[in-house]
């Protein structure tokens, strides 16, 4: 349960954006072998802080409307780059 | 049941442990699931950055924030920059840590000797152990540490007097080792820290009277106790700012067996 539905933890929005750049790269074995190697991006977050089971959780999503209204949080920045390597 | 509270402030410092934790998360997901799915490749976060819209607060020398709410529209920006690091450099650094912590004292181990403003005022310059305080005022720092952190000089000698104290473990009477008449006598044997000071070993009495030290060092102490003095409150002092009281009574373990121990 959380205080803020609709939020999820920091994680949870880097491990999806990685899985969807995870489908193309099985997606692309054509005979060209031509692999993406890295993707950048600079993203307007919500962010928030709970404790959960005493553990302070960091929650950072994406905005859930576009139009922003006075009952909403400011949008933050939050740029990361995932890169590719070798799986262990 | 999940349980949740929503703080209205955290420190800075659990701040960027929580964004860590996320990280760390994120990243053993990945890898994890490069490997159920045996994927050649998988991907890992290499930097991130992110601009917080924060109020940041001071509380007794601690920097707090909360992230804005709606409408606060005059909340600081903070902008937090995270990178990987390689494994060599977390090699590096764990060898140092656990050489530090093997001969060292926290100063959080200190009990009410610090309380945690003047730690967090150390802490600021760096000195987190009683090793790296003592260090300091060996180099004739302790002035402008005082300065600095806003603690008088008499209080960090205080300290560093209480934490080179000498500190008890156990305290147990044993027959001397050697021929002779020494046979006939126990010997107290002390175990501890910071039983040795500048190579020296405290000053020991026991019941108010001065025992002779016969072998010492940094974590042992074997005494010359006479036949009234192995029960009572013995005291230890390398110098008269800080001593160790101790109470104690080996007084049936160094009473000689009733059949002369000749068996």
């Amino acid at each position: 349960m959380t205080l803020y539905p609709g939020r999820r933890p920091l994680a949870d929005l880097l491990v999806e954006f990685a899985d969807g750049i995870g489908d193309l790269t099985r997606g692309s074995t054509g005979p060209e072998g031509l692999r993406p190697v890295s993707l950048e991006c600079r993203l307007p977050v919500e962010s928030v802080v709970e404790f959960r089971n005493g553990e302070l959780t960091l929650l950072s999503d994406l905005p859930a409307t576009r139009m922003r209204t006075g009952f909403d949080r400011p949008v933050n920045r939050l740029s990361f780059t995932l890169a590719a390597e070798q799986a262990p | 049941m999940t349980i949740t509270t929503a703080p209205r402030s955290v420190p800075l410092e659990d701040f960027i442990q929580a964004v860590q934790a996320q990280l760390d998360t994120a990243q053993a997901r990945m890898t994890l699931k490069a490997q159920n799915d045996k994927l050649p490749l998988t991907f890992a976060i290499r930097d991130i950055t992110m601009d917080l819209k924060a109020h940041v607060e001071m509380d007794r020398s601690e920097v707090r924030i909360r992230p804005a709410g709606p409408n606060e529209n005059d909340a600081s920006v903070l902008h937090l920059q995270f990178t990987a690091i390689t494994k060599p450099m977390i090699d590096e650094t764990a060898v140092q840590l656990a050489a530090e912590d093997a001969a060292d004292t926290p100063l959080e181990d200190l009990g009410d000797s610090l309380d945690e403003d003047e730690r967090r005022r150390l802490e600021w310059i760096g000195v987190r152990t009683v090793s790296q305080l003592n260090d300091m005022q060996k180099r004739g720092l302790g002035r402008s540490v005082g300065r600095i952190t806003n603690l008088p000089i008499s209080k960090l000698e205080n300290v560093l007097s209480h934490a080179a104290r000498p500190m008890v473990d156990d305290v147990r009477a044993e027959p001397a080792a050697g021929g002779g008449n020494d046979d006939l006598r126990a010997r107290l044997r002390v175990r501890g820290r910071n039983l040795l000071k500048d190579g020296n070993p405290p000053a020991v009495a026991i019941g108010g009277r001065p025992v002779g030290v016969l072998r010492a060092s940094e974590h042992e102490l074997l005494l010359d106790a006479d036949g009234e003095q192995f029960a009572g409150q013995m005291s230890l002092a390398h110098d008269p700012v800080a001593s160790t009281q101790i109470w104690f009574d080996e007084s049936a373990r160094a009473a000689p067996p009733m059949n002369g121990g000749l068996q």
